[in-house]
C-alpha cells in the first residue's frame, strides 16, 4: 500500500491505495464516493468521469497513484446527499435519464463542459457528451438537459 | 476484476535517468505506463504484468512541444488534447494536429499521450498513419543515451516496436516546414472505438507521401506519383499483409484502404 494525499472536492485528503488500483475504485471504495460508477473499466463508457487537475478522465483507467498530488473533482463535488446542483437539476427536469447508471458521469462531462464553454450549441454538446455512453440511449433528453441549464444560466428561460 | 494479493510497486519519477534506473532495477517486470488509454483497459482485463509500475506522468518537460533547427519535437506525454491545441503543431503539422483531435473522446484525449500510442503501435492508429505520412522520427531514450529511428523502422508489425528494455519513448520529430497540403481521413465503425481505417495524404514540394493505417499490421506508405499507382500499391500491400477482425475482416479493411486512399489523396489536392 501507498499514501497518496490529493485534493478532492476542494478539500485535503490522505488515502492509503494499492499500487494498481484504480482511481474508481480509491474514490468508491477509500473515499467511499460511490457517485462516479464503474461501468466497462476500458475507457469506454464514461460512467466513472472525474476531473483531474480540471480535465475529465475516465477514472476506471487512471491508477489512483497518479492522483498523489493533484486535484480531482467528483459528481458529488463536496455536496450533502440531496444537494443539487444546477446540472443536477435539470436532469431531473427534463427526465435527462432513464436507468440513471451514466448520469453522474455525464453531469461531470456537462458542468466541465459549460466552464469551458459558457453557450455551447448542439454540436459542441454532443461534443462534450461523445466518452459518455447512455446504453438506454435516452441521448434527446439528456441534450434537453443540456440546453435547459444553458439557457437558465445565460437568462434565457 | 482479480484481488489483488502479491506486494506492488508504483514509481513515478520526476528525471528520465531515474526511468531508466528504475526500470532496470525492476526488470522485466516492469511495466512503463503513459496515458494509459491502451494499458489501463488491458491492464483492467489482467493482460500483462501489473505489479511494478513505473510511470511517467511527473517527469520534467516530457510534454514540451518545441520547434528547433526546423524540427518539430513533441514530447512524449504530451496529451492529445495538448496537441491538438497547440500553436505549434498548428503552423508547423496542422494535419497532426487535426488527428489527434478525432482520437477517441474528450477524456481520452485528456489523457492520452502521442509517446504511449506510438509506444503501442496498434495498427490503424490516428498517430501511426498521420506520422508515417509526415515521415516521422521517433526519439528512444535509455541508460546507454539517446536513438534515434524512422517510424517506419522503429514500428515493426502489429503491437511490435523496436523499443527494447529499459528504454523509453522520449519524443517524436516531424519536419518544422509545414507541408504544401495534407489531409487526414479517420473512419471507425462507431463513435469512440479504435478507428478501422485512417488515412493520411501530406504533399511537399517535391513529394506527396500517403499512409495507410487499419488494413496491414504497420502503416503502408506510398510515395504517390498518381492515384492509380497509389491505388495499386496500397492494395498490393493489403493482398501481402492482410489483417482484420471479426468486426472488419481482412477483404473489408482492403476495400476501405482502397476508398480512403482516393478519398485522402483528392482531399488533399483540393
Amino acid at each position: 500500500m501507498i499514501d497518496i494525499e490529493l485534493t478532492l472536492n476542494g478539500r485535503p485528503r490522505r488515502l492509503a491505495v494499492d499500487p494498481r488500483e484504480s482511481l474508481v475504485d480509491a474514490l468508491r471504495e477509500r473515499a467511499r464516493l460511490t457517485g462516479a460508477h464503474v461501468g466497462c473499466r476500458t475507457a469506454s463508457c464514461g460512467a466513472c468521469t472525474v476531473e483531474l487537475d480540471g480535465n475529465t478522465v475516465k477514472s476506471c483507467c487512471v491508477l489512483a497513484a497518479e492522483a498523489d498530488g493533484r486535484a480531482v473533482r467528483t459528481v458529488e463535488n463536496g455536496a450533502e446527499p440531496g444537494e443539487l446542483d444546477d446540472v443536477q437539476v435539470a436532469f431531473a427536469e427534463a427526465q435527462g435519464m432513464q436507468c440513471g447508471y451514466c448520469t453522474p458521469g455525464m453531469v461531470v462531462s456537462v458542468r466541465n463542459l459549460l466552464d469551458r464553454i459558457a453557450d455551447p450549441d448542439d454540436d459542441e454538446i454532443t461534443r462534450g457528451l461523445a466518452g459518455n455512453l447512455c446504453r438506454c440511449t435516452g441521448y434527446v433528453n439528456i441534450l434537453k438537459a443540456v440546453r435547459l441549464v444553458r439557457d437558465r444560466r445565460l437568462g434565457r428561460v | 476484476m482479480s484481488p489483488l494479493t502479491a506486494e506492488a510497486v508504483f514509481v513515478a519519477p520526476r528525471t528520465l535517468p531515474e526511468v531508466y534506473t528504475a526500470l532496470e532495477a525492476l526488470g522485466p517486470a516492469a511495466t512503463l505506463l503513459s496515458g494509459g488509454m491502451s494499458l489501463m483497459p488491458m491492464l483492467n482485463r489482467g493482460i500483462g504484468p501489473r505489479d511494478a509500475i513505473v510511470s511517467l506522468g511527473r517527469v520534467d518537460g516530457l510534454a514540451e512541444v518545441t520547434l528547433r533547427g526546423g524540427r518539430l519535437s513533441i514530447g512524449a506525454t504530451a496529451t492529445h488534447t495538448a496537441i491538438a491545441r497547440h500553436p505549434l503543431v498548428a503552423r508547423s503539422a496542422g494535419v497532426l494536429a487535426t488527428a489527434a483531435g478525432g482520437i477517441g473522446d474528450l477524456q481520452v484525449r485528456n489523457r492520452g499521450t502521442i509517446g504511449g500510442a506510438v509506444a503501442h503501435g496498434n495498427a490503424g492508429a490516428d498517430y501511426l498513419t498521420v506520422l508515417s505520412a509526415l515521415e516521422a522520427t521517433v526519439v528512444i531514450g535509455g541508460s546507454a543515451g539517446e536513438r534515434r529511428a524512422a517510424l517506419g523502422d522503429f514500428v515493426l508489425g502489429l503491437r511490435s516496436t523496436d523499443l527494447r528494455h529499459g528504454e523509453v519513448v522520449t519524443a517524436v520529430e516531424v519536419d518544422g516546414s509545414a507541408p504544401d497540403a495534407a489531409a487526414f481521413l479517420r473512419y471507425h465503425r462507431v463513435q469512440g472505438a479504435a478507428p478501422t481505417i485512417t488515412a493520411a495524404a501530406v504533399i511537399r514540394d517535391d513529394r506527396t507521401v500517403l499512409a495507410i493505417g487499419g488494413a496491414t499490421p504497420t502503416p503502408t506508405v506510398v510515395r504517390v506519383s498518381s492515384v492509380e499507382q497509389a491505388l495499386a500499391a496500397v492494395d498490393a500491400a493489403c493482398a501481402a499483409n492482410p489483417l482484420g477482425d471479426a468486426h472488419n475482416p481482412p477483404d473489408y479493411r482492403r476495400a476501405m484502404a482502397a476508398v480512403h486512399t482516393r478519398r485522402v489523396l483528392e482531399e488533399a489536392a483540393a
